[in-house]
């Protein structure tokens, strides 16, 4: 049932197939959650979701901080994203997306990626139809650190927003230490 | 010129004219999306303010506290971070101080010879007016305040897009989201809760681990203005737009007599760090690597590490690294 409606969302129904499927998405509510809960995936792909979303994230980093723990196991999304430029890697980065999108969805819509294993990992940072990543560091966390830290100063935001920017830097080191 | 009429808008009748109904006459003096810029650097200098914002990147969140202080002797700002491992970052003037209680370190960075801000200012937005294009967007709500959105948009791909709100009364930057060529959203910053002015403690700057990093390692970056093209190194060339900022000589992870140039295009800033090889550094990968709207790329040259930071597209860091010669 799942695997039609993300040919349904996809566009990728016969016509007939079509109006039978979105008839039982009138009646049955975990399909429509599950039609929910794709787009939402969609969208988060696509960079669509982000700030609009954070006042309800922050509310919920305030009430339950422990359950957010998982999200900062060391996923390969928590990694620095390196590129590959091999034509097969790209493929491999479009099949993640598939499978990311068609994977069960019962965490809460804004950390179910977070928390998932490295499957949705690399994926999520990168549409598929850039350049795909080979999840393996080749720097050492550490040294990026330093890196982000001495360049910071010069950042145009650091201009605008002055020590905003910073907060780059707090996120290699939550990947340095988690590895 | 323009900048003079724009500071005379600034003034307190400038800043009550936005709030007016729009006519004819008021719709002639509203400042420009580079007037707009100039208010929102300004605003970082003049401003107190307390809030949080959160940074993400791809699926990634991070949430800090920020306390922004104006004294007469300039900005001292504190982030703090709110989830996860704890840590805290100081600004004094040109002096950043880190805390890194997971490692029990606290590193120490000073900007050397950073030139004053109007001089560097209209500098900037000459640079940035001739690498972008800039437009007024519609006014839009974040963190309760009215925000007048401004879009920066390259003018070639070896850089990328930017969208920034602006608080209508004091210019102060809310939002800013970071775009690559396909209008897909790389990173963004956005304050979810703040208050600008009113009594700011200033016991709030003092950092929280500041009695027990008595016992931590402290590394100090050392930083010094330096002249690289005497000392061998030179970018043979760059991307349209990119010009030296700055030349420095710092101390890196142990490491020291590391090289940094530091290139802008009045917006993006990209580093170029030159460090010798040594047995007690893991060699680093040749490759290229990112972070939201950051790109590393690292390439060997001779007995040293090029390493070009920035953000801007892979294209423009590569091509930087790839223009780094050594030449005795």
């Amino acid at each position: 049932m799942k695997e039609k409606l993300s040919a349904l969302i996809d566009g990728e129904l016969q016509s007939s197939d079509c109006q039978a499927h979105l008839g039982r998405l009138r009646t049955d509510t975990e399909l429509r959650r599950a039609w929910d809960a794709y787009h939402l995936i969609g969208d988060a792909l696509r960079g669509h979701i982000g700030a609009d979303l954070t006042g309800r994230v922050v509310a919920r980093l305030q009430e339950e901080p422990t359950v957010l723990a998982p999200q900062r196991k060391m996923t390969a999304a928590g990694r620095l994203a390196w590129y590959a430029t091999s034509a097969a890697a790209s493929v491999a980065a479009v099949i993640l997306v598939v499978l990311t999108a068609s994977s069960g969805w019962r965490a809460e819509p804004q950390f179910a990626a977070g928390t998932g294993t490295g499957v949705s990992g690399p994926v999520i940072p990168v549409a598929a139809d850039q350049p795909a990543i080979d999840a393996t560091p080749r720097l050492i966390g550490a040294e990026v650190e330093n890196y982000l830290l001495a360049h910071q100063p010069y950042s145009h935001t650091s201009a605008m927003q002055g020590i905003v920017p910073y907060a780059r830097t707090v996120a290699v080191e939550r990947r340095t230490v988690r590895k | 010129m323009m900048f003079s009429r724009a500071s005379r808008l600034f003034g307190p009748l400038g800043v009550l004219s936005f709030l007016l109904p729009v006519s004819a006459a008021i719709a002639q003096t509203e400042p420009s999306a580079l007037q707009w810029l100039q208010r929102i650097y300004a605003a970082t200098q003049k401003l107190s303010y307390t809030g949080t914002f959160v940074y993400q990147q791809g699926q990634q969140v991070e949430t800090s506290r920020i306390i922004h202080i104006v004294e007469a002797s300039g900005p001292r700002e504190r982030l703090e971070t709110l989830d996860g491992i704890p840590r805290e970052i100081v600004r004094t003037g040109d002096e950043v101080v880190c805390y890194l209680p997971g490692s029990m370190t606290v590193k120490i960075d000073k900007q050397p010879g950073r030139r004053a801000f109007p001089e560097v200012l209209s500098e900037q937005l000459r640079d940035l007016s001739e690498n972008y294009s800039l437009k007024k967007g519609e006014v839009e709500r974040v963190g309760g305040y009215s925000c007048q959105v401004i879009a920066l948009e390259p003018k070639d791909r070896m850089r990328y897009g930017h969208r920034l709100w602006a608080d209508l009364n004091t210019g102060m930057l809310l939002k800013a989201k970071t775009f690559d060529e396909n209008k897909e959203v790389l990173e963004q910053f956005a304050f979810t809760q703040l208050r600008i002015g009113g009594k700011i403690g200033r016991d709030q700057l003092k950092p929280r681990y500041f009695r027990q990093s008595r016992d931590w390692r402290v590394e100090d970056s050392g930083t010094m203005r330096a002249n690289l093209a005497e000392a061998g190194w030179t970018i043979r060339s760059r991307p349209a737009g990119f010009r030296t900022v700055t030349e420095l000589m710092r101390t890196m992870g142990g490491t020291s007599g590391v090289g940094h140039i530091v290139l802008s295009d009045g917006l993006a800033a990209i580093s170029v760090f030159i460090q010798p090889a040594t047995n007690k550094q893991p060699t680093p990968q040749p490759g290229l690597a990112r972070q939201g709207a950051i790109n590393v790329y690292v390439r060997p040259v001779g007995s040293y590490w090029v390493t070009v930071v920035g953000e801007a597209p892979p294209e423009s860091v590569k091509y930087i690294a790839n223009a780094v010669e050594y030449h005795r």
